[in-house]
């Protein structure tokens, strides 16, 4: 991570961070979800999926800040148990999509030739279906659960992974110090994981840290068509879905896990374009 | 001349692109575990009906085989039979296709009225408090999921202020009274060809919820593309120069940089247009619109993988066509892209 660390030095840092306010915004925004994560059992006042058909559809107030669903749940505990699940999304979708996109990615931008034709065409034909119609479909030819879900989003993403890898392989490779280590004979795996690699990751960076806010809209996409979250699930696009029926009497069953969606997504988008920011001097003020 | 060759080249490409559309689209859906024979039946299917379903639907040949007969009726126009409704389902697509195309145009176009202007007197306007506000609107369109954005336009616009319909097409009541005549098949412009004020304003009424919250990540999307693109452009040598020469800040601006900055923009609509495929689904059964969308919803929710596998290919071709038809106006306005050697 040379060009990372470098950067990364304390008083740059600082001044990067004035400059942005709303990269700070964003990072205070996830930093938040992860100590609510963390925390969820300190901070909800009340398990999350007891059910008290006593205490349904009660509108917010003191005790429950968010109000109540039909089975009398407290939405705001079910809010922040959601931030576990969110955060757990995040990471599953964008490490899959690592696991199968840097791979890819690697061998056809150093090897190029006929591999790098292949792995090509290939991800040219997922990237011709529009965004969202990849998942839902993969997703509906498996079984119905999150996973299966999360496992859809990450193998229409991956492509992506593997293009933006590639283009800056590109460039990398060529690079003097790749060109030396491969003149003393260094093995082609050892160059590709120590100089290559470090050294082109940064637009992934960029790509993986926004991709962990759209993992969950997509993953609450996939719940509000049935193919995501079960019922029982604490996750915040399920929530949304299943007030879907009551929402226009009681407004507060759809708007709060709705909004923790919004701002989670939002949270990552900010550090995203923060990132592009410090890791890209090119782009730098614009 | 050079554009016919181009075009020509990426026709060529197209085929070749839709055929592995295809073939990803069928082997996709045809990994759905559930029996396609006893949906077809429906209810209590015995063996024996489910095992001559599925021989006389092709159901239990291998699955090259059952492509191979999918593409021979495919190049006929046939796409098969929806499971659940047993209608042909080129003609269910085609029933619903006039819904989806009024909804996905529409929303296009508020997205680039919204988002260009926006975009470029965010750039303008750079590090102003107008500018962070339209930032923020713009990551806000991309951070809001459509189905909840629909749901809170109901909530506001529909259920408490009772400004618009909560959903639907156009209302039933005024349809009986005031019936359309079709023309185009679009309920916005055969009302207004026939002069039947009454329905139009029905249709029209129904129709501004769902095209705002599908328009709205596009605007986002527009607006930012819009935005750094101007500011690139403000920053290059030949701004720099009309300012030196004194030619004021509204003729530069408008006359020589936004025709540039409005080039990124081109492109950007193609994917735009994808979202908002995407986004029928959601948007369209949110709002119970007769459309594709809903349609495609419905049909995964059954179960019902000829009709998904026909909205799949539909709107994917769709997809192409329209990113096919962005590169060749990009083509035909940058002058740039003809002299670039091309090993993309």
């Amino acid at each position: 991570m040379t060009a990372l660390t470098a950067r990364l030095n304390l008083r740059y840092t600082a001044y990067l961070l004035r400059r942005n306010p709303m990269f700070v915004l964003g990072l205070l925004i996830v930093l938040g979800l992860v100590l609510c994560a963390i925390l969820a059992p300190v901070i909800a006042p009340y398990d999350p999926g007891k059910i008290d058909f006593r205490a349904k559809h009660l509108p917010p107030s003191v005790e429950h800040p968010f109000g109540t669903n039909i089975r009398g749940q407290d939405i705001f505990s079910q809010v922040v148990y959601g931030t576990r699940m969110s955060l757990l999304i995040s990471v599953i979708v964008v490490a899959l999509s690592l696991l199968m996109g840097v791979p890819t990615g690697l061998i056809a931008g150093y090897f190029g030739g006929r591999v790098d034709e292949v792995i090509m065409r290939m991800t040219d034909a997922f990237l011709a279906f529009p965004p969202m119609l990849l998942p839902i479909a993969i997703a509906a030819a498996l079984e119905r659960n999150l996973l299966n879900g999360l496992i859809a989003i990450a193998v229409s993403w991956f492509p992506w992974y593997t293009r933006i890898l590639r283009a800056t392989v590109l460039v990398t490779k060529e690079e003097l110090y790749v060109e030396s280590a491969r003149s003393i004979g260094v093995r082609d795996t050892l160059i590709i994981l120590r100089h290559v690699l470090p050294n082109s990751v940064s637009p992934l960076v960029i790509q993986a840290s926004m991709d962990m806010g759209y993992a969950i809209l997509f993953a609450a996409a996939l719940s509000f068509i049935g193919l995501g979250a079960k019922p029982t699930d604490m996750e915040w696009g399920r929530m949304v879905t299943s007030a879907r029926a009551e929402f226009l009497d009681f407004w507060w069953t759809a708007t709060f896990p709705g909004l923790a969606i919004f701002v989670t997504v939002l949270g990552f988008n900010l550090i995203g374009d923060g990132l592009r920011d410090i890791l890209d001097p090119k782009v730098r003020g614009r | 001349m050079l554009l016919l060759r181009y075009t020509a080249r990426r026709l060529l490409l197209m085929a070749v692109v839709l055929l592995g559309i295809s073939i990803v689209a069928f082997v996709i859906t045809h990994l759905i575990p559930s029996s396609p024979a006893a949906l077809w039946i429906g209810g209590h299917a015995t063996q024996e009906q489910i095992d001559r379903i599925n021989e006389e639907m092709g159901f239990n040949k291998p699955i090259y085989v059952q492509y191979l007969l999918y593409m021979k009726n495919l190049l006929r126009g046939d796409l098969g039979v929806s499971l659940c409704t047993k209608r042909p389902v080129r003609d269910e697509l085609a029933r619903r296709f006039s819904a989806t195309f009024e909804l996905v145009t529409l929303s296009l176009i508020v997205a680039v009225l919204v988002g260009v202007p926006l975009g470029i007197l965010s750039a303008t306007h750079k590090d102003t408090w107008g500018d962070r506000i339209s930032r923020l609107i713009s990551i806000s369109g991309v951070s809001l999921p459509s189905f909840f954005l629909a749901m809170l336009l109901q909530l506001a616009f529909a259920s408490h202020l009772h400004l618009l319909p909560l959903q639907g097409r156009i209302d039933s009541e005024i349809l009986s009274e005031h019936p359309i005549t079709t023309i185009t098949g679009l309920y916005l412009i055969d009302p207004l060809l026939t002069g039947n004020w009454v329905a139009f304003k029905s249709s029209a009424q129904h129709l501004i919820l769902p095209v705002f919250a599908l328009a709205f990540t596009s605007v986002g999307i527009v607006t930012r593309i819009a935005r750094s693109s101007m500011v690139e452009i403000l920053n290059e040598d030949y701004i720099r120069t009309a300012h030196a020469y004194g030619l004021s800040r509204p003729l530069v601006e408008y006359k020589y940089a936004f025709k540039n900055a409005l080039l990124p923009v081109i492109t950007v609509l193609g994917l735009s247009y994808g979202y908002m495929l995407g986004g029928t689904f959601f948007i369209e059964s949110m709002f119970d619109l007769p459309g594709l969308g809903h349609f495609g919803y419905n049909s995964i929710i059954r179960n019902d993988f000829p009709a998904v596998m026909g909205v799949t290919l539909l709107y994917a071709t769709s997809f192409i066509l329209v990113n096919l038809i962005v590169d060749l106006v990009y083509f035909a306005v940058d002058p740039r892209i003809r002299l670039k050697p091309k090993n993309d």
